[in-house]
């Protein structure tokens, strides 16, 4: 049995609360002189023996293996052979004067129902002439649900190509099921002309 | 057996009307071994720790509490800086919190901090959990504070926890190391 993730010994398994024979509580600090452990500690304690132990055990995937599908290495390092690629690309022509400052929809999908997934890599950029790179003439936006995946809430410049996709630092974002993916797009004003706006995310998904 | 009402600061607190079918007396009994336990302190944590912390335009910010193993973890609140982040809504907070040893998380996905933030009016703070959660050695908590406007806000989060007081000798403090 683990010791008790407390200081001291008053777990219900390890050490009882009355020294034996004597029987008579045996207080370990000033705390436990005023207000000594009782029942309800010990139903804590007991609670927290059970985590431990299957913590010890190698946590709750080892201790309920039909929780989900089994890989040899994680899905998320390595596509898996139940794996399944995915490559969306998405494009929109440069916005009316009307637009400009509006957050436009290039690209989404959503992460299958019962699969999680990985983004290995992605591309943000402008087809044709006068973007400035970092200039802020078009920002794009990387959000999962509600929120902005960190540090691609705002991306200024261009990553990758269609052909060369740009790896997300040599890591990936992972995703999980029914997770909505979009990538939008900022054009702010009319410098960046003749070309597409376009964003892609590559990856798999595997199974649960 | 039947046990005396436990008196601590919920009860005291005159603005709670006890309905017996409402979510309140619900929670508060599940919270009733960790109240009538003794050797337990209360310990608020404030993510981030400064609230002068920005956290910039759709970004967002991480930050690891690190509590003492076997603390529960049983309420939280949320609140934005009406000074230093002027016309922020509260809605374009999300948190997400995740127990570092079990990798289970709060919710379970990102969290609109609008139902845990308080209107000064008829909601109810902190928000009580339906169940402490039991926070294992090494009592590390992710936690994460997506900002999706376009300006930096200023916010803060507050984790309510139960910690187990703890018998520091030379070997246990960590300080003394």
């Amino acid at each position: 049995m683990p010791p008790s993730p407390y200081g001291y010994p008053f777990s219900m398994s390890s050490v009882p609360l009355v020294v034996g024979g004597r029987q008579k509580y045996y207080p370990r600090n000033v705390n436990n002189r005023i207000l000594p452990p009782n029942q309800f500690n010990r139903i804590l304690n007991c609670e927290a023996d059970v985590w431990n132990w299957i913590v010890a055990q190698g946590g709750l995937s080892q201790l309920c293996p039909g929780m989900g599908t089994i890989y040899q290495d994680p899905p998320w390092t390595k596509m898996p052979a139940q794996g399944r690629r995915f490559s969306k690309i998405g494009s929109i022509p440069l916005p009316a004067p009307a637009q400009f400052g509006t957050d436009l929809l290039v690209m989404s999908m959503i992460v299958p129902q019962g699969w999680d997934g990985t983004i290995i890599s992605t591309v943000n950029m402008f087809t044709g002439q006068n973007f400035q790179e970092g200039s802020g003439d078009i920002s794009w936006r990387l959000l999962i649900n509600q929120r902005y995946v960190k540090d691609m809430g705002n991306i200024q410049v261009t990553l990758g190509t269609t052909t060369q996709p740009w790896p997300v630092n040599n890591g990936s974002i992972r995703v999980v099921s029914r997770q909505l993916i979009q990538f939008f797009a900022n054009v702010a004003n009319a410098n960046p002309i003749n070309g597409r706006v376009v964003s892609a995310a590559f990856g798999w998904f595997y199974p649960r | 057996m039947a046990l005396r009402p436990k008196v601590d600061g919920f009860m005291y607190n005159t603005s709670l009307l006890l309905m017996p079918n409402r979510y309140l007396p619900f929670a508060l009994g599940q919270l009733e071994f960790l109240r009538r336990a003794n050797n337990y302190r209360a310990r608020w944590w404030a993510v981030p720790d400064d609230e002068g912390e920005p956290i910039a335009a759709f970004d967002t910010f991480q930050f690891q509490v690190n509590v003492a193993p076997g603390s529960y973890l049983w309420g939280y609140m949320f609140s934005v800086n009406p000074t230093l982040s002027p016309g922020a809504l509260v809605t374009d907070l999300l948190v997400s919190a995740v127990d570092s040893c079990t990798g289970v998380p709060l919710f379970n996905d990102f969290a609109n901090c609008g139902g845990a933030n308080s209107n000064g009016n008829a909601k109810m703070l902190p928000v009580m959990m339906s169940k402490p959660r039991l926070v294992l050695a090494p009592g590390l908590v992710n936690v994460e504070i997506a900002n999706r406007s376009n300006a930096t806000r200023n916010c803060q989060l507050v984790l309510m926890f139960a910690e187990p007081c703890r018998v520091i000798d030379e070997a246990g403090c960590e300080e003394c190391r």
